[in-house]
This record gives C-alpha cells, sequence and structure tokens, in this order.
C-alpha cells in the first residue's frame, strides 16, 4: 500500500508508474537541448512492481568489479563464510585455512575454499537523440523508465551505479552510486538529461571509456539509428572488459508504420528526405528489412558474448523484467 | 422565383470542387521519422493506394456544401415576385381657398385625408411622393411604404397664395420620370380654385393623372379691393375706396365696418347682386393711420372677411450736396418731390446720415453712412483711383438697361474733359466714351456708388432734358426704398438696409418678431399671415427709423373659390407598365450561411479540441 510519508522512493515509483500509465504525448520535435519530459507522479499504481523489483538482481557472466563487496558472486576466492570448495593442501597454502575436521576424517590435509561476494558496477548509457524523441509512446521516456528501474534494482542491491546520457557527444556522466538513498540523484540526473541531435554512438563511447570506467555490466540503451558505426561502439566497451547488454528500443510505428499513399519522409536527425508510394507491398519490405536489421543485432550481440533486447515501447516495464530480462538472463 | 444575378450561379462550381477535396487523397503527406536509412531505396509501390476515395459520410462535408451552395443562391440575388410597382404622387392643392369649409372640417383637411387613404394602399414595395401645391410647388415627402408621406401630411399647412398647378404638375411629371420602373400615378387633390395648367407647358408626362374635387362651393363675398387716395384739393385728407364681391349665385347682404384706427366710421348693410360687386368710398378722419374694414358672412370662405390698409405719409429724401458751386445741381434737385437737399461746402463737410450724399469735384477722406454720388473725384481719392485724363471725347455707349439710365440717352455727348480710372471690380460701367468709362454704378461695402468721370458744368448736358431725368433716377436709384403700404400675402418683400442701423425688427400680427441684420438688404417672406406688420430699424436701444406695412388677400382671383379647373382636360394615362415588384431573399439565404459557418465551426472546435 502506498504511504503518505515521503520517501526517496516515491519519484521512482512515480515513473515507474509511468509505464502502466498512458504517457503524455509530446507533439513535434523538441528544441535541442531541451529537458525531456518527465513521466507523471500522480499514479502510485506501482508499488507492487517497486517490491518485485527489489527481489530481483542483475546476473553477470563473469566479470567482477573491483571495490568493496557486495550481494554478487565471485569468481575468486577470498576469506568469507560462504563456502565453496576443498582442495588438497600443497606446501605454501596458510595453515589456517586448512579443514581440520577434514583432517580426521580423511586423514588428509585439504584446504577449506570460501567465496568471495563482491558488487558490480552498473553503467546506465541512454541515447537521448532526437531519434529516440519519436513514437507513441515516445522512446526516450520508455528508455529513462528503463534505465530507472535497471538503476534502481542495482542501487537496492547496493551496487554501483554510473552511466551517462549521449547524442551527438556524451553529456554529463553519472557519478557513481550506491545505495538506495542515491535513488533520488539518479532520477534527477535521468530526468535533466538533454536531448541531442543526431546520434554519434562509437564517438560517444570511446568518450565514455576515456577515463577507464570501472569495470562492470554495460547497458546501451538505444534505437542504434547512429551516424557512425554501433558495432564499433559495442566492441569499444567489450574492450574495457565489461558485460554488454545493448537493449534496442523501438517504436511500434517503426516496426509497423502506419503509412499509406505518397509521402515524404524526412529524417528527424539528419533532414534527409525520402519521397516514396507506401502501398501495402512497400509497407511488407519495410517490416522485412527491420526485422532482418534486428536479427542482425542479435547475431553481432550473439557472436559478441553481449545481451541483446528488442523492446517495443508499448511493453510493461513489468513484462520486460519479470519476462523478458528473465528469460535472457539478464535478472534473476 | 426570379434571380436578378443568375450569373453568379457559376459559384455553384463550388460543390463539386468540395466533394473533390474529399474525394482526393492529399499527395505527398511530410512525415517525420526517426530515420530513412531503413527506407531509403526501398522500391515504392506504384499503385500506392487510388488516389481517391468515397466520400464519407461526413457532418462537415454535408456543412460545407450547403454553406457554398446558399452562398451561391444567395449571390444570384433570388426574389419572389410580387405586384407591380407602384409610385403614387399626391399632388395636394394648399391655396387658401382650400380653407373653404363647404367640406367639413375644409377643404384641405379633406384633401389630406384622401391623400393619406390613397398612401395606405400602397405595400411596402411601392413609392409615394407628396408635392404641396403652393404658389411654389414643393417635394414634401418621398419614400417607400403606406406611411411615408404620414409625418408630411401631418405639417401641412396652407399657402399664403394661390397655386402654381403648372409648375405643380411639372414638378410631379419629373418626379414621375424619376421611377420609369414603376406605374406611376398623380393624384391631384384639389378644389380647382386656381387657374388650370398650361399643358402645353407640362408636356407629356409619364403617369395616370387623376384629378379629385374637393369641395364645389362658389358661396363666398368678400372685400376684394381697399385703398386710400388723397382727396382731391386737400394734402392731408384721404378718402378710402372699398370693393365687395359677391361669388355665389344669390344676391347676398352682408353687414359692413369701417373702422379709422380702431373708430368705426361707417355701419351698414349692403345688398351684393350674385356674381356681383359692390363699391364704397369713405371719408377718412383727418390724421388716420390705419383703415380697417371687414363684413360678416355666412360664407365658406372667411379669411377675405376683413382687410386693411395704411394711409401713405409723405416722407422726405434727405440729400446732402457737397459742391463749391452747387447751383447747378440745386436746379436740378428742387423739382424732385419729397427731396430735401442740404447744400454744404466741402470745407465744412461732417459725415451725416443723409440718404444720398452728392459730392462734386470733391471726395471726403471719411464716406457717410449712406449711399454716394461722385462727380469728377479728384485723382488720388480712396475710392476710384484716377491713373489719366482723356481730352475731347464723346459716349459711345449706355446702358439702357440700368434703371439710373431710364429715359437717359447720353451717346454722342462731347466731354471736354472724362477722368480715366482705373478698373474696379465693385463696379460696372453704364456709359462708356470711346477711351474710357463716363459713368460707373456699383456697390462697395454695402455702399451703393455712383462715379461720374466728368463734371456736367464743363458739358451741355445740363441745358439737355435728360440732365434733370437723371438726377431724379439717380435720387431715386439711391435713396432707400421706402417699403410699401400694403402687400399681397405669400409675397416677398425687400427692405434695403437702414444706414447706421444695427438691427431690423419686423412685428408680426401675432404678436411676433422677426430679428435681421439691418446692415445688408432683407428679403423678408414671411408674409403669410394677413394684419398689421411694424418694421424697427435700431441700433442698439435706440430706434432710428420705423415702417408699417399691413398684408391683405384682396383680389378676384384670391376669393374665387369656384372651381375653375376641367378634370377631364387633366386626366390622363400615360404610364409606363411598371416592373414587377421582386422581394428578395438573399438576407434570409445570407443569415442561414453565417449559422451554418458557426455551427460548422463549433462542430470542428469541439471535435479538435475533444
Amino acid at each position: 500500500m502506498a504511504s503518505n510519508r515521503r520517501s526517496p522512493l516515491s519519484p521512482l515509483r512515480a515513473i515507474l508508474n509511468a509505464g502502466a500509465t498512458k504517457a503524455r504525448e509530446v507533439i513535434g520535435t523538441p528544441r535541442v537541448g531541451a529537458t525531456a519530459t518527465t513521466a507523471s507522479a500522480e499514479s502510485l499504481l506501482s508499488e507492487t512492481f517497486v517490491r518485485r523489483l527489489e527481489r530481483l538482481s542483475l546476473l553477470t557472466r563473469g566479470v567482477i568489479a573491483e571495490g568493496v563487496a557486495g550481494d554478487h558472486r565471485s569468481r575468486r576466492y577470498a576469506a568469507s563464510a560462504e563456502f565453496a570448495d576443498f582442495r588438497p593442501y600443497v606446501p605454501g597454502d596458510d595453515f589456517r585455512r586448512i579443514d581440520w575436521n577434514a583432517y580426521a576424517r580423511l586423514d588428509g590435509l585439504f584446504l577449506k575454499l570460501t567465496e568471495a561476494k563482491e558488487d558490480i558496477a552498473v553503467h546506465l548509457l541512454v541515447d537521448s537523440s532526437l531519434s529516440m524523441h519519436w513514437g507513441e509512446p515516445d522512446k526516450l521516456g520508455f528508455a529513462r523508465r528503463l534505465a530507472a528501474a535497471i538503476g534502481y534494482l542495482s542501487l537496492s542491491r547496493y551496487d554501483g551505479v554510473t552511466g551517462a546520457c549521449f547524442a551527438e557527444r556524451l553529456y554529463d556522466r553519472l557519478p557513481l552510486l550506491r545505495g538506495r538513498a542515491q535513488a533520488m540523484r539518479m532520477l534527477s540526473y535521468l530526468d535533466d538529461a538533454p536531448i541531442g541531435t543526431a546520434t554519434h554512438l562509437e564517438r560517444a563511447m570511446a568518450q565514455y571509456c576515456a577515463n577507464s570506467p570501472r569495470r562492470g555490466i554495460a547497458f546501451l540503451i538505444s534505437d542504434l539509428m547512429t551516424e557512425d558505426d554501433w558495432q564499433k561502439a559495442v566492441l569499444r566497451l567489450l574492450r574495457e572488459r565489461m558485460e554488454v547488454v545493448v537493449v534496442h528500443i523501438l517504436a511500434p510505428q517503426e516496426l509497423h508504420p502506419d503509412l499509406d499513399g505518397e509521402v515524404e519522409l524526412v529524417d528527424v536527425e539528419t533532414g534527409d528526405l525520402v519521397e516514396m508510394v507506401v502501398g501495402e507491398q512497400a509497407r511488407q519490405r519495410y517490416e522485412q528489412r527491420t526485422e532482418a536489421w534486428c536479427k542482425q543485432v542479435q547475431d553481432f550481440c550473439h557472436r559478441s558474448e553481449c545481451g541483446y533486447l528488442c523492446l517495443d515501447t508499448t511493453l510493461e516495464l513489468e513484462e520486460i523484467f519479470l519476462n523478458k530480462m528473465r528469460r535472457r538472463r539478464v535478472v534473476r | 422565383m426570379t434571380l436578378i444575378q443568375p450569373a453568379a450561379l457559376g459559384a455553384l462550381v463550388a460543390l463539386p470542387l468540395i466533394v473533390l477535396l474529399y474525394v482526393l487523397r492529399p499527395r505527398h503527406r511530410r512525415l517525420v521519422v526517426p530515420s530513412v536509412r531503413l527506407w531509403q531505396h526501398l522500391p515504392s509501390d506504384l499503385e500506392g493506394r487510388p488516389r481517391w476515395r468515397l466520400p464519407v459520410a461526413n457532418i462537415l462535408l454535408v456543412a460545407q456544401l450547403l454553406i457554398a451552395a446558399a452562398a451561391a443562391i444567395a449571390l444570384a440575388r433570388p426574389g419572389i415576385p410580387g405586384a407591380v410597382r407602384q409610385h403614387l404622387i399626391v399632388v395636394l392643392d394648399t391655396s387658401p381657398s382650400m380653407m373653404a369649409s363647404d367640406v367639413s372640417p375644409s377643404r384641405l383637411a379633406v384633401a389630406v385625408s384622401q391623400g393619406r387613404g390613397l398612401a395606405h394602399q400602397l405595400s411596402e414595395d411601392d413609392e409615394a411622393t407628396l408635392i404641396a401645391m403652393g404658389p411654389t410647388p414643393r417635394v414634401l415627402a418621398s419614400g417607400k411604404g403606406p406611411n411615408a408621406l404620414d409625418a408630411a401630411f401631418d405639417k401641412i399647412q396652407p399657402a399664403a397664395n394661390t397655386a402654381d398647378f403648372t409648375d405643380a404638375l411639372l414638378l410631379a411629371s419629373q418626379s414621375a420620370q424619376q421611377s420609369m420602373d414603376s406605374h406611376n400615378q398623380i393624384v391631384v387633390l384639389s378644389d380647382g380654385a386656381s387657374p388650370g395648367p398650361d399643358l402645353s407647358a407640362v408636356g407629356q408626362v409619364p403617369a395616370d393623372v387623376t384629378f379629385r374635387q374637393i369641395g364645389s362651393s362658389s358661396d363666398n363675398q368678400a372685400i376684394t379691393a381697399l385703398t386710400v387716395r388723397p382727396m382731391i384739393g386737400s394734402t392731408d385728407r384721404y378718402v378710402g375706396f372699398v370693393q365687395m364681391a359677391n361669388y355665389g349665385q344669390q344676391d347676398a347682404t352682408v353687414p359692413f365696418t369701417a373702422r379709422a384706427d380702431g373708430l368705426v366710421i361707417s355701419q351698414g348693410k349692403y345688398t351684393i347682386p350674385a356674381r356681383g360687386y359692390k363699391e364704397v368710398a369713405l371719408s377718412l378722419p383727418v390724421g388716420t393711420h390705419l383703415m380697417a374694414v371687414n363684413v360678416t358672412t355666412q360664407d365658406k370662405f372667411h379669411p377675405d372677411d376683413s382687410a386693411q390698409v395704411i394711409v401713405p405719409t409723405s416722407k422726405q429724401i434727405l440729400v446732402d450736396l457737397v459742391a463749391a458751386d452747387p447751383a447747378l445741381w440745386q436746379r436740378a434737385l428742387q423739382p424732385l418731390p419729397n427731396v430735401k437737399a442740404n447744400v454744404v461746402n466741402p470745407t465744412a463737410y461732417r459725415p451725416d446720415n443723409a440718404a444720398v450724399s452728392i459730392f462734386v469735384n470733391f471726395v471726403p477722406s471719411a464716406l457717410p453712412a449712406g449711399n454716394v454720388v461722385l462727380v469728377n473725384p479728384p485723382p488720388g481719392n480712396k475710392v476710384v483711383s484716377v491713373s489719366a485724363q482723356a481730352q475731347n471725347v464723346a459716349i459711345v455707349h449706355a446702358d439702357g438697361t440700368n434703371p439710373l439710365m431710364g429715359a437717359v440717352d447720353l451717346t454722342g455727348q462731347y466731354i471736354p474733359a472724362l477722368e480715366v480710372f482705373q478698373a474696379v471690380n465693385w463696379a460696372q460701367s453704364v456709359a462708356d466714351t470711346e477711351v474710357a468709362p463716363a459713368i460707373l454704378d456699383g456697390h462697395q461695402n454695402g455702399r451703393h456708388i455712383v462715379v461720374l468721370g466728368f463734371d456736367p458744368a464743363g458739358t451741355d448736358w445740363p441745358q439737355q432734358t435728360s440732365f434733370p431725368v437723371f438726377i431724379a433716377n439717380l435720387v431715386e436709384g439711391l435713396a432707400p426704398q421706402a417699403i410699401p403700404p400694403d402687400v399681397d400675402a405669400g409675397s416677398v418683400l425687400d427692405i434695403a438696409p437702414t444706414p447706421g442701423a444695427t438691427k431690423l425688427l419686423v412685428q408680426l400680427p401675432d404678436g411676433k418678431t422677426d430679428v435681421f441684420d439691418a446692415s445688408r438688404a432683407v428679403r423678408f417672406a414671411d408674409t403669410g399671415e394677413l394684419g398689421h406688420y411694424i418694421v424697427t430699424a435700431t441700433n442698439g436701444q435706440t430706434a432710428i427709423s420705423q415702417h408699417e406695412f399691413v398684408v391683405n388677400r384682396l383680389g378676384i382671383q384670391q376669393s374665387n373659390i369656384a372651381p375653375q379647373v376641367d378634370p377631364n382636360q387633366i386626366v390622363r394615362s400615360a404610364s409606363p407598365n411598371g416592373t414587377l415588384a421582386l422581394h428578395e431573399v438573399w438576407p434570409w439565404l445570407a443569415g442561414g450561411v453565417l449559422a451554418l459557418m458557426t455551427a460548422e465551426w463549433v462542430f470542428f472546435f469541439r471535435r479538435t479540441a475533444g
């Protein structure tokens, strides 16, 4: 039940709620640099979802971040209370770690190995270009809500959350945050991120990686409609030994365009024009091309051992987290 | 239904155009997409979809079609044909005889009633005009609808004199000519007591003319003449002559009363034969100023039952003669009656209130208030500029139409020395020599000025009979006109400016006073009321002069109330057929268009707002 007291979670809850409520329509193309519209904070419907979110945690495939101990299992062994394995004693091992109970039962020297528990750094990389500010529901709004949900999930697990918004360049970074108390700060960052013009994904990721970010999980949330090579951008993140999850955001109007007749299509980022007659066949060819493109992205991610999520903006966050992300083993 | 502008129906072409806009799909809709990359090089459909579609049931389409259709029809100005448009021209006699009461309450009231009734039979599209047939016929009112003349009928008043039938018909004819698309009907409401029209002067009248006789009685006994004459052999006694007429078919005995300054001087009964008259001569007491007579009759017309006359008094005209050698001019002025010449030496002259001042070889620095005669004015005077002197010239032309030259022929008159004047714009020449004008006549600053460019004493003109005649003309023309002692009702009286007076007060018989500026001539036309008028010229609180006159309605014509006009002479049918009146309905259509547009706007606004 929603309580009347004001908690740091309320804005987050409101933002998460906006996924279930009707998104406010943004008419026209916003000016470059304008602050995006924040989701309405009127509804408290997603209280249940937030509670479920708090029970989830991100799954990693092996990259362990340095730093403070966290909530994730580590491949490293370290002094802790969590039993991991036994191994025969070899000269040079620490005597203190010999399991004397096993020696009594098995008459041999065995070392008791314990598992290290460490936190991970979650990188939220949100595309805020003009092409993202399109569609109904708005792709950028959807991306912000998704990033906010992932960030909150991570903060609640005491994982470090960092990241940046980008378009033609990388905008101000989100400093590494930790703990639920920092949720407001994260939301404010996402709310206040400016809307850029064209997307230069490779350039933006190169700028992000230039400062040797902590290794961790990078959620690259974008429509991948970039002026340069998005694949190089992903590879740049991988070179930083990050686990990359490509979240491909598409509006339903992109997947199934409702165009008919003679149209003059204007690229919202570049202004390029395409004149054509759109009929049933053209629509089918477009949808096939879009499907092939998504498959191409998926194949690349598979080859590069990246996670890939292709999301329609009409999807509910609850559906994404509890179904799609679980199936793709992004969360558990 | 008739269309006045059928070509405007061409605007109905807007209807299929509107439908076409709904049927055709728009070309090349511009759409913003996040990226055209996936659309590039995508083969277009040869036929994306049909360029047209069936018009969907759309309330806006229906509303727009209705608006366009109604607007096109309104532009065509449809009209519902009505009756033939009528133009009723009522010519209503306002002559004094219309005050006769042989029909109740009077001929004029009956005529007004009939005229009002005729006007009320008109429809709203018909036109009506009311012409008052008085001494000077005029249009009192004109307009559309049955009530257009009501206000004019309410205000109509009898005129002071007999009607001018010819001018009234001419005016009605002109009014009819302005509405040749109507059926014109001229209705003359008159007793026919005025002289009939000169139909040759009226010409063709584009109207049906009817004549409605109002009253027919001739029963009237009247005073038709009243005048006073000096008694033979006496300078201060007068005799009054009275003429009484009987226009009835029977002899009439009427009581008669004559008063001198209010005192009864004669009373008795006189029998006047049918269609005859009776004359009475009465000796007036010495010093009588006003004589009044009246008869007591039982006839149908009373305004002519009484009359007044003022006994004339001689009034001298004061003439200043300013000359060093005045003998010649004195001889010419002396025989003139009522002229008093005041001889003044130029060196002793001071301006005074003389009616006429004659300056011989001299011009004062300040002219007097009255009229002026300048004889041979010396060079350097302020009135006329003398530029040269001509010797041995003769008058070659004289303006015989000028009152100064009445019975005076100066052609060939030799002038040994003539002053040549520079041209002036306030005077005109009445006698010219071969080189320059000899006599100028004009008005300057409200003053009548006559200039002689030569001294008659240097010519043989004084020895000719034309000289004293010219002097008489001069004094008569320049002396202020005396107001006549009696005038006919309705006539215009010219009152000359009074020197030295600022205001001219005319007191009417009913006690009211009209005020005029005395510095200029006054045309007094408010003589419709019978009786005694007093004209006083004042300067501030000081009365400078006072005159009197009476207004009578005397005369055979004025008192004859019997019909004299033959109606058959006037009645004719010459009106154009007229066209059908059209009741235009476009204002209703325009109102419907506005209502539809408002409804469409409200519908569209609510739909887009929702």
